[in-house]
């Protein structure tokens, strides 16, 4: 095996105890050696028996429920806690981000703080300033270098966190939950950051609970159930099997599979700023998606307008939308909101107007969908049988106004635009 | 930049090189914070030793009337707290692995880091106290002599052996919490024990030995003898103890190497 094909992370057999009950006086631990392994009455087993490996270039995600070991995996190759059993091997540079902004000192400012958060990523003083000027770019900081960071929101801090992380140029970037504490353009130019990343050749372990996060970064998903690996495969199916588990009575559909992955595609291409070049697959297309306006107080409204564009007739074609947030359908399932209208090769503009936003301070997507026939009424998150899907971004500003759990009903307008389709 | 080397296993990730940056980065910025948040910063470090000081001349000297032998007073009890203020100020910082916790929790590095980073912060200070007394040394008619040459030699065991009290003290509190309890305990009686404040001649004979075996008083008798005296330190002890103290260095960090795989999970 060349040196290049070999994994950049392998993980074999890895399992990690705690003991359920610790001894009040750890006195015992601070012997060396095989004596101060604690002993308890009972073990609890965070992780237990997990493989896999990482290979240059892959983005693997890693998902699952709360508790179910997915951080103390991230944790274990950080290095940050021992293995019980099973070996954990790597090569090249790996940079754990854990914790944004990792060796900061509040009194400092953010042009001094690179230097010292870079130090703990590995890096040396010259490699930090030979970037120093893309960091304070990237975090968008050019005019707060001189600034304590103490006075930095939270949002700036984030940004000034991850520009450090990213300035590492690993071979191998493992991420934890981190995204969540920045703003929505934080979260989209750091997505598109580790996008370029991995394009560049780099190798990315992802943890988060933002399972379209995950779809979009991660051609390849593990899912950790109770500390083992349940699932590794292509995301789309392995998502398709955590959503299936989660919610009871639902199943994936049946060969739902390759079309989940062009919606997935599809989806990715769709969200504002084309994470994902793929060229679309289907004879069937949702093109530009558009959210008006795209930024709007709690209990405003908008127009979601776009084009969907067909080569062939699809009569059993319908036109489903919903709005999540973090990945899930939120206020009501996607619901249809056009039938049977794809009755001839062409493209129909819609326009759905959706009033009365309840959601407060997030950003919610909109997801539109062509699926087929009698698909449930609830498509689940990942709309199983979708033949093309697209979505838009909306930033909601202000406090909550509704209770979630209502359902609001877009009013549509769809209108048959030409039979010549480019 | 792609696959570089083979596979190797997490533990003992990290290089020499990066962890050096990482001590000097990290006491970079200890000072930087430290001399940031104090105009007079860099005074106090002048004036918290001087007053100390004048402290402890005007009790040990005035009131119980103890003399430094063959030395002045005043620039007998310098050399002696110079030494020991760096040994204590480093010991004294036992729960900072223990307060590192966000960042040990976070990142892998050898825990041995931490307590070294203080040690080197302590380490300005001790410069500044050794300018200190080789000024009040001279203010009482004790030049520097060619001897001054090999006080870096003398301070070498104090450095290491501090080095690796600190490394041990830190890493056994995060197991142990009563030891940060019962630290100053431990100081005050090593502090009597040292001659410090009194002169060595005063100890009784049946307990002599034990200056030659306390790292500390052999610093500081070195210490006096290369600035105050003149005359140059007593070799096979000061070399026995440059060994004793390097093997300390070795036995704590290997300490730490060894527990700090269960600190992240105890704390």
């Amino acid at each position: 095996m060349s040196v290049d094909e070999e994994p950049l992370l392998r993980i074999d057999g890895l399992s990690k105890e705690y003991a359920l009950h610790q001894e009040r006086s750890s006195l015992r631990a601070a012997i060396p050696g095989r004596w101060g392994e604690p002993v308890g009455e009972g073990t609890f087993s965070a992780l237990d028996d997990v493989s896999f490996e990482v290979r240059p270039g892959e983005g693997v995600g890693i998902i699952g429920s709360n508790g179910a070991g997915k951080s103390t995996i991230l944790k274990a190759v950080a290095g940050v806690i021992a293995p019980t059993s099973g070996s954990i091997e790597t090569r090249g540079r790996v940079v754990s981000i854990i914790e944004l902004g990792l060796g900061f000192d509040p009194d400092l400012t953010g042009g001094e703080n690179i230097e010292y958060g870079g130090a703990f990523l590995g890096l040396s003083s010259a490699e930090v300033e030979a970037r120093r000027d893309e960091i304070v770019a990237f975090a968008e900081l050019e005019s707060f270098t001189e600034m304590p960071v103490k006075r930095y929101s939270t949002g700036m801090l984030a940004r000034l966190g991850f520009a450090v992380a990213m300035a590492a140029e690993a071979d191998l970037y493992v991420v934890d939950e981190v995204l969540s504490v920045g703003d929505w353009g934080f979260q989209r130019k750091s997505l598109e950051r580790m996008v370029e990343a991995r394009r560049q050749g780099a190798a990315l372990l992802f943890v988060s609970h933002n399972l379209w996060t995950v779809g979009q970064l991660c051609p390849r998903c593990l899912l950790i159930e109770h500390g083992k690996v349940a699932a590794d495969g292509p995301s789309q199916r392995v998502l398709a099997q955590y959503l299936s588990d989660d919610v009871p009575g639902a199943d994936p559909a049946p060969g739902g599979e390759e079309e989940l992955a062009v919606a997935m595609e599809a989806g990715a291409l769709a969200t504002g700023t084309s994470l994902v070049a793929a060229p679309p697959r289907s004879s069937v297309r949702i093109t530009g998606l558009t959210c008006t306006p795209s930024t709007i107080e709690t209990g405003g409204s908008i127009v979601l307008t776009g084009q969907v564009e067909a080569d062939h007739p699809l009569p059993d074609g319908r036109l489903v939308a919903g709005m999540f947030w973090l990945g899930f359908a939120t206020f009501g399932a996607p619901e249809v909101v056009a039938d049977g209208f794809i009755d001839r090769a062409g493209s129909w503009l819609f326009e759905l107007d959706w009033s009365a936003i309840p959601i407060a301070n997030s950003v919610l997507t909109f997801r539109v969908a062509v699926v087929r026939g009698d698909d449930p009424e609830d498509p689940e998150q990942l709309f199983p049988n979708a033949v093309t899907e697209a979505s838009a971004d909306l930033r909601v500003l202000g406090p909550v106004t509704a209770k979630p759990g209502l359902a609001l009903r877009p009013t549509v307008r769809l209108k048959w635009t030409g039979g010549e389709v480019g | 930049m792609l696959g570089q080397g083979h596979l190797r296993s997490i533990l003992g990730r990290t290089t020499s090189s990066e962890q050096r940056r990482l001590i000097l980065s990290l006491t970079r910025q200890q000072l930087h914070s430290r001399y940031r948040q104090s105009v007079l910063a860099v005074a106090w470090s002048v004036i918290q030793p001087l007053a100390l000081i004048g402290v402890y001349a005007l009790f040990f000297r005035g009131v119980l009337r103890l003399d430094g032998g063959d030395l002045p007073y005043l620039s007998f009890i310098v050399s002696g707290l110079v030494a020991w203020r760096f040994f204590s100020s480093c010991v004294s910082t036992l729960s900072s692995i223990s307060d590192s916790l966000h960042l040990i929790s976070k990142a892998y590095f050898p825990r041995e880091v931490i307590p070294l980073v203080h040690v080197l912060v302590n380490l300005i200070d001790l410069g500044v106290g050794l300018v200190i007394m080789v000024v009040i040394a001279a203010s009482q008619n004790l030049y520097p002599s060619i001897t001054l040459v090999a006080l870096p030699l003398v301070l070498v065991p104090l450095v290491l052996f501090t080095a690796a009290a600190t490394i041990l003290a830190s890493s056994v509190a995060v197991f142990v919490r009563d030891l940060r309890h019962g630290m100053p305990l431990l100081l005050q009686a090593l502090f009597f024990a040292t001659p410090i404040m009194y002169a060595p001649f005063r100890v009784p004979d049946g307990l002599r030995w034990l200056l030659n075996a306390n790292p500390i008083a052999v610093v500081i008798a070195g210490i006096r003898d290369t600035v105050l005296r003149g005359v140059w330190p007593t070799w096979y002890i000061l070399a026995f103890h440059i060994a004793l103290a390097a093997g300390c260095y070795l036995v704590a960090v290997s300490y730490v190497r060894s527990v700090e795989h269960r600190m992240v999970d105890l704390l």
